[in-house]
């Protein structure tokens, strides 16, 4: 797949050099971290991260490319990488990456009709960190949802009109299931935003189960919003750990989210969100589940819990050059908690640096009580071109 | 003969001073937003935040207008924000964040990017609309004659109770807007102005003073003008910005 879509690059590049120029941004990264290692976490088998209190480095370059394929500019290529490599507080000191996070081509038939072939990162939803209706691509880390994440493999075609708009997505060999490697369909259904507040999303196929959800999100005056999603799953995917002998219970999965936010002082902002989620472990599955992990490595390490309260406050623009976060993510099943002071620093147009410090505490069989760090402290240079 | 000529004379001008003398507030205002939204244009944005004299952030955007209730704004610079997005669709404001891939739903108070402006500084521009205008006299602005209008919402929808406004008596040019709290508080103050060698009424600098903090300012400049451009009405849809990037 990488080769292939690695040869439809160059085979572009060479052609598009004839053409007119093509549209360059990214940013390049350099990220050191140091991780202190939660010695009493169960989700480090043959302690495989280590206990380092040595800086690691890691370098990121984030490269797009895009460009017009015809004087009409109707068709298009995209093409967004994302390379890694550097020092990770592994025991097989994880080696680089390259990957294409997206590589599709485009074609706007008309003003109504528009169509999508290759690998393109879709994202659901209106919750920034939470996502039940995110079918596609869900976050693989909803404690950092701006984490940059590998596209799928699709052909959509969408229909815009006046009343409403229509994606519809064929994905082959879709793996981001627990089932198999069969195609998938997706759907989404916006009706015309300046009127109607919700979009409805369907997704499934064979070996799939199928998932329908709903979004909705307002503005009420005194810039107060509030913002909300549900998802039905229809059959349950939980995995069930027979330590202690339970059953599948539920037939089906809901989740739901409900946000609020409010602006006040131009810059300063609170978010509160509320996600309840069935496909976490309730009390004996959670102790099943951990009882289970001393004999295990499939483990799950994110929405463990079926509820979560999210906290963010931030304050934009300090000196016209700093942006400051305090998130704050309660599960609030087993009472742990993940707490992430961050400092954004605009040196110039082109360079930013970011602190950002994340602390993870709970009980031995919580959580964030048994995540692999009890804290990671890291410091990001980009720079952006 | 003569009588009568002089007498039609008489009508005219008797005529003309009364049409000019019911020239009311809100005509005012009407004519003065004419000048600012003539039909569907589109135009470059560059937008420098200031600290004292120093230039502590610059913005640059392309903007797309249709009528008085759609607009779209695509961030060129910094790099960073490349990709980036404002909406504006009736009375729905939206942000685009390439970075998450989301469209997401903004309150008009928020500050735009960190600037003096905020969403519904830059995305509303239909004064008449949302204000009922009054004249409370007549100042010189910078050597220009300029009506003083008291403008008070009559929507609970718009961010400013109230904004005392100045427009030129000469040729209905907005001048200056100085925008109030609902506690009477004078929140920011807003100077239009044009470059010399444009021949256009239409301000082409929107200087933002914040009240709150003096020394700050944002100034925006509008370029490469160009009206009256019919545009696809796809390009106000939240699909449209989602393709993009």
């Amino acid at each position: 797949m990488k080769l292939s879509c690695g040869a439809i690059f160059v085979i572009l590049l060479f052609f598009s050099v004839k053409l007119r120029a093509y549209e360059f941004y990214g940013s390049i990264e350099d990220e050191v971290l140091q991780c202190n290692l939660n010695e009493s976490s169960l989700l480090n088998p043959g302690n495989r991260y280590l206990d380092s209190k040595d800086w690691n480095n890691i370098a990121r370059v984030r490269l797009n490319v895009s460009k017009k394929l015809d004087k009409s500019e109707k068709f298009s290529m995209n093409f967004k990488t994302f390379s890694e490599c550097g020092k990770f507080q592994t025991q097989d000191n994880k080696k680089g990456t390259f990957r294409f996070d997206e590589s599709y081509l485009d074609w706007e038939a008309n003003n109504s009709l528009y169509f999508l072939m290759g690998k393109k990162r879709i994202n659901w939803g209106v919750g920034f960190f939470f996502n039940p209706v995110d079918f596609i691509n869900p976050s693989k880390d909803a404690k950092n949802p701006v984490f940059q994440q590998e596209g799928t493999l699709m052909f959509l075609a969408e229909h815009l009109d006046e009343k409403f708009s229509l994606d519809v997505m064929g994905i082959p060999n879709y793996n981001g299931d627990y089932y198999s490697n069969k195609n998938k369909l997706a759907i989404k259904l916006r009706l015309n935003p300046s009127l109607y507040d919700f979009d409805f999303y369907y997704s499934g196929g064979n070996n799939f189960s199928d998932e329908y959800g709903f979004s909705y999100s307002v503005v009420y005056p005194n810039d107060f919003g509030m913002f909300g999603e549900a998802a039905y799953v229809k059959e349950n995917q939980k995995n069930y750990y027979r330590i202690l002998d339970i059953e599948k219970k539920d037939k089906y999965i809901g989740k739901a989210l409900i946000g609020f936010n409010w602006t006040y002082k131009l810059n300063n902002k609170i978010q509160l969100e509320y996600f309840n989620n069935s496909s976490g472990y309730d009390k004996n599955e959670r102790e099943a589940y951990f009882d289970y992990l001393n004999a295990a490595t499939d483990y799950k390490t994110g929405e463990l819990n079926q509820n979560y309260l999210m906290l963010s406050l931030s304050k934009r623009e300090v000196k016209n050059v700093y942006d400051f976060e305090l998130r704050a993510i309660y599960a609030v099943d087993d009472k742990s908690y993940m707490l992430t002071p961050s400092v954004d620093c605009r040196i110039n147009d082109f360079f930013t640096i970011k602190l950002e410090d994340s602390i993870m505490n709970g009980s031995g069989d919580s959580e964030f009580g048994n995540n692999i760090y009890a804290g990671i402290l890291k410091m990001t240079v980009a720079y952006n071109f | 003969m003569k009588k009568i000529n002089i007498l039609i004379i008489f009508l005219i001008v008797f005529i003309a001073n009364n049409s000019f003398a019911e020239l009311t507030g809100d005509d005012i205002v009407k004519k003065a937003d004419a000048i600012v939204n003539r039909g569907d244009f589109i135009c470059s944005l560059e937008m420098n935040v200031y600290k004292g004299n120093e230039i502590t952030k610059t913005y640059k955007m392309e903007m797309f207008s249709a009528g008085l209730n759609k607009m779209l704004v695509l961030f060129d610079f910094p790099p960073r924000d490349k990709g980036r997005a404002y909406l504006k669709s009736e009375d729905k404001m939206w942000i685009y964040l390439p970075e998450v891939k989301k469209s997401m739903r903004i309150p008009e108070q928020q500050s735009f990017e960190g600037s003096d402006f905020n969403n519904h500084d830059v995305l509303e521009i239909n004064l008449q609309e949302n204000y009922r205008a009054e004249i409370i006299g007549e100042e010189d602005i910078d050597g220009r004659g300029a009506y003083k209008l008291e403008l008070k919402s009559k929507t609970k929808k718009v961010i400013y109770d109230k904004i005392i406004y100045w427009i030129s008596k000469k040729d209905f040019a907005p001048l200056k807007r100085e925008f109030f709290s609902l506690s009477g508080r004078k929140l920011k103050t807003l100077i239009l102005e044009k470059d010399n060698n444009l021949s256009d009424f239409r301000p082409n600098t929107y200087i933002m003073f914040n009240e709150m903090e003096r020394d700050k300012k944002t100034i925006m400049k509008v370029s490469n003008l160009r009206e009256y451009v019919r545009h696809d009405e796809k390009i106000f849809t939240l699909e449209y910005l989602e393709r993009r990037r």
